[in-house]
């Protein structure tokens, strides 16, 4: 930079151009974010659960794989699992989806290695136990543990989700089927979910109450959501299979209330009304309710929820029934 | 006085100056390899002071190496580089034909330090997620998380008491508003996580939720996404606790990966709360109508994305509809839209809404310094040519 050395006279203007840069500095250090309130028009409540991918994308992509000769898939399914599979083995494979990256590869090997009773490992030790598998991001992680093996995959298929393929037990039997959790792993591949969803979602029409009116916000996973008059909310879900198994279901909407969950089905009370299995259940401070039927349609399960305060939801009970009635007289003429 | 301003010119300060800059951003790329970009640009960069950690010059894989030192911020350099300019033109500089040149591309140095200082201060960017079909009047900023408290008993709005993750991040006693009729203590406070499902949330990973619909889930802390993890964003997660007269309501779950409010039951009033990227409310409404995801014909190739959105805003009696795509962002009320990502299976799109009052003072800056060139280079040129042909 070059400076000329001719100078120049005081300018009244520095002393400004001192306490300007004094405010601006005061302004800028002196920025903080503190508690504070504000009102929104208002929004509709939904249930709590995990974000199934990083945003913008919220929802994990379907997948299609190829299953190695002898597995056999179970209807097993817990949240968060994707899918159980045994083997011939007799070894339970489970597949599993999670949102972004679940800590990173090391966080993953430190947890997989804390499950068989192992240290965790540093960074620089990741080689010798992750061995990168074909795909970008994915390995295979084999876990010789104190008791037990555990080999796990974690695949990434670029859509913000992590895919993982574990199996623990025995450490023959899981080095047997190791190759096949590879080549299963390798085979996963995103399909277009928006057919995928119309091809499992059961074919049935429903017409609501008129004093329903329909929840904009309701989760995609939903295949119909109302809000009624009292502010009751009503989702219907279709689910695969037994839908995840009554107890297990159960157990969540118990959690949903705050109760303690039951060991097995003889003691949750079941009513069967008209071949649907009705599911009531109140909380311990008598402010929510959850009213639940359920039927089988198509190799489905469809869950009819009823949620709110005690009040909405008694003012809305009959027409809840009828709604799930309407729906049994459909499922039994598609049959 | 006059001496003060001598020594405020002082090309010997400009060099030093140089110097320090020239290594603060050495050291703020360094940083990170393990810091997030966001992180490093305020703490290096829009800073009055930095403590650069010795660790960042080695790799954890060589030595730790604890410790560090402090080291004037970007905010401290650049403030004095403005002033040495101002000075050195208050001191010395003399407006003539000859010096037009340089004293143009100053004043467009000048004004590239401004610009970054206004938008340093007043530039807010945050991500508008619409649902195709659905609308939207809010922006979420991913690099920053804030508990909402949500009381919807009102018939028309929802009260919201907010507290921001600056507030979170640091507080270990109890948080209060008068709005509330509860307290809040901050159990642990992670900046980065992931979730634990119902099934790794045993043993000694379990979570210390009790309360709430997703006690059946636990999160464990990971590092900070660093500036060299692409576009990932931090998920912070959070316990806290819920305390009224001293008695304990529950401890929940909170984090950014949950989608949901989750009830908090006082006094037989419902109170929802959330962990959710910061929301900015603006006075208008966006609607998606359409979203397009144009691929190249026979390939995957994406050749163009535009949302069709209706503007509505009932304050300046706007309702308009606006096409949005790659290259031509919509400008309205200050702020720009721009086609940032998309929802899966286009379901709907993601628009960056950008609010910058210095954006066209890089534009402007970048312009004086090329002309001040032009002219000092040029005027030397000329010059040169002229007393050669001579």
């Amino acid at each position: 930079m070059f400076y000329p050395p001719k100078r120049q006279k005081n300018r009244p203007f520095r002393g400004s151009v001192l306490i300007g840069c004094c405010v601006f500095v005061n302004i800028f250090s002196c920025e903080r974010k503190e508690i504070h309130s504000y009102r929104v028009a208002k929004e509709q409540v939904r249930e709590t659960r995990p974000k199934t991918s990083n945003p913008p994308a919220r929802q994990p992509s379907k997948v299609t794989w190829t299953v190695p000769d002898g597995w056999e898939k179970i209807d097993k399914q817990v949240p968060m699992r994707y899918a159980t599979f045994i083997t011939p083995q007799n070894l339970e494979v489970t597949v599993a989806v999670f949102p972004g990256d679940v800590g990173g590869l090391l966080a993953n090997v430190n947890r997989w290695r804390g499950q068989v009773g192992l240290e965790s490992i540093e960074e620089h030790e990741l080689e010798r136990n992750a061995v990168q598998i074909s795909g970008k991001n994915s390995y295979v992680v084999d876990i010789e543990g104190l008791k037990n093996r555990l080999i796990s995959t974690s695949v990434s298929l670029g859509d913000g989700s992590t895919w993982f393929v574990k199996t623990i037990g025995n450490s023959s039997a899981a080095g047997q089927i190791k190759a096949d959790m590879v080549t299963f792993s390798e085979s996963f591949r995103i399909v277009d979910s928006t057919k995928l969803e119309e091809a499992s979602t059961p074919s049935v029409e429903w017409k609501p109450p008129a004093t329903w009116s329909i929840d904009q916000n309701a989760s995609s996973m939903l295949m119909a959501a109302y809000v009624t008059e009292l502010g009751a909310r009503i989702t219907l879900t279709a689910l695969g299979g037994d839908g995840g198994g009554l107890l297990n279901n159960v157990n969540r909407w118990r959690g949903q209330l705050g109760l303690e969950s039951k060991q097995s089905v003889d003691e949750l009370n079941l009513q069967i009304q008209d071949g649907t299995v009705v599911v009531d259940l109140v909380s311990l401070d008598g402010l929510n309710r959850i009213v639940v039927g359920i039927i089988s349609l198509d190799s489905k399960t469809l869950f009819f929820k009823l949620m709110g305060s005690p009040e909405a939801t008694q003012v809305a009970l009959k027409q809840f029934t009828n709604f799930i009635l309407s729906f049994t007289s459909v499922a039994g003429n598609s049959n | 006085m006059r001496r003060f301003f001598t020594i405020l010119a002082s090309l010997r300060l400009t060099v030093i100056v140089f110097a320090l800059s020239i290594f603060l951003i050495f050291a703020g790329t360094l940083a990170q390899v393990h810091q997030g970009i966001w992180t490093v640009v305020d703490a290096y960069f829009r800073s009055l002071i930095v403590t650069i950690e010795f660790q960042i010059f080695v790799p954890k894989s060589i030595a730790t190496i604890p410790g560090g030192f402090w080291f004037p911020g970007g905010l401290t350099l650049g403030i004095i580089m403005f002033v040495n300019l101002i000075a050195a033109h208050i001191v010395r500089f003399k407006f003539t034909k000859k010096r037009m040149g340089i004293i143009i591309t100053h004043f467009g140095v000048i004004l590239l330090l401004a610009g970054e200082f206004v938008t340093g201060i007043a530039a807010r960017e945050g991500n508008m997620t619409i649902v195709e079909g659905e609308s939207s009047n809010y922006t979420e900023d991913s690099r920053s998380t804030e508990l909402a408290i949500i009381d919807r008993s009102g018939k028309e709005d929802n009260v919201v008491v907010v507290v921001p993750d600056t507030v979170l991040e640091f507080k270990s006693g109890e948080l209060k508003h008068e709005l509330l009729p509860f307290s809040m203590s901050i159990q642990e406070w992670m900046p980065n996580s992931f979730i634990l499902g119902p099934e790794q949330n045993q043993g000694k990973r379990r979570g210390i939720a009790d309360s709430g619909s997703a006690n059946i889930y636990a999160a464990q802390p990971t590092a900070v996404v660093s500036g060299v993890e692409g576009s990932t964003v931090d998920y912070p997660s959070m316990y806290v606790s819920f305390t009224k007269n001293n008695e304990t309501i529950g401890t929940y779950l909170l984090s950014a990966y949950l989608e949901k409010p989750q009830a908090v039951f006082v006094d037989g009033k419902t109170y929802w709360v959330e962990l959710r990227f910061a929301r900015s409310y603006k006075p208008y409404t966006v609607h998606l109508i359409d979203f397009k995801h144009d691929l190249f014909t026979g390939t995957q190739t994406a050749r163009n994305y535009s949302s069709l959105v209706q503007l509505l805003d009932t304050e300046r009696n706007v309702d308009r509809e606006v096409l949005i795509s790659m290259n031509n962002p919509l400008r309205y009320a200050g702020e720009t839209f721009y086609q940032a990502s998309f929802l899966q299976d286009d379901s709907g799109t993601v628009l960056q809404v950008v609010k910058n009052p210095g954006w066209l003072m890089p534009y402007a800056s970048c312009t004086l310094i090329t002309i001040g060139m032009l002219i000092q280079f040029g005027t030397r040129l000329i010059s040169t040519l002229r007393k050669s042909a001579s």
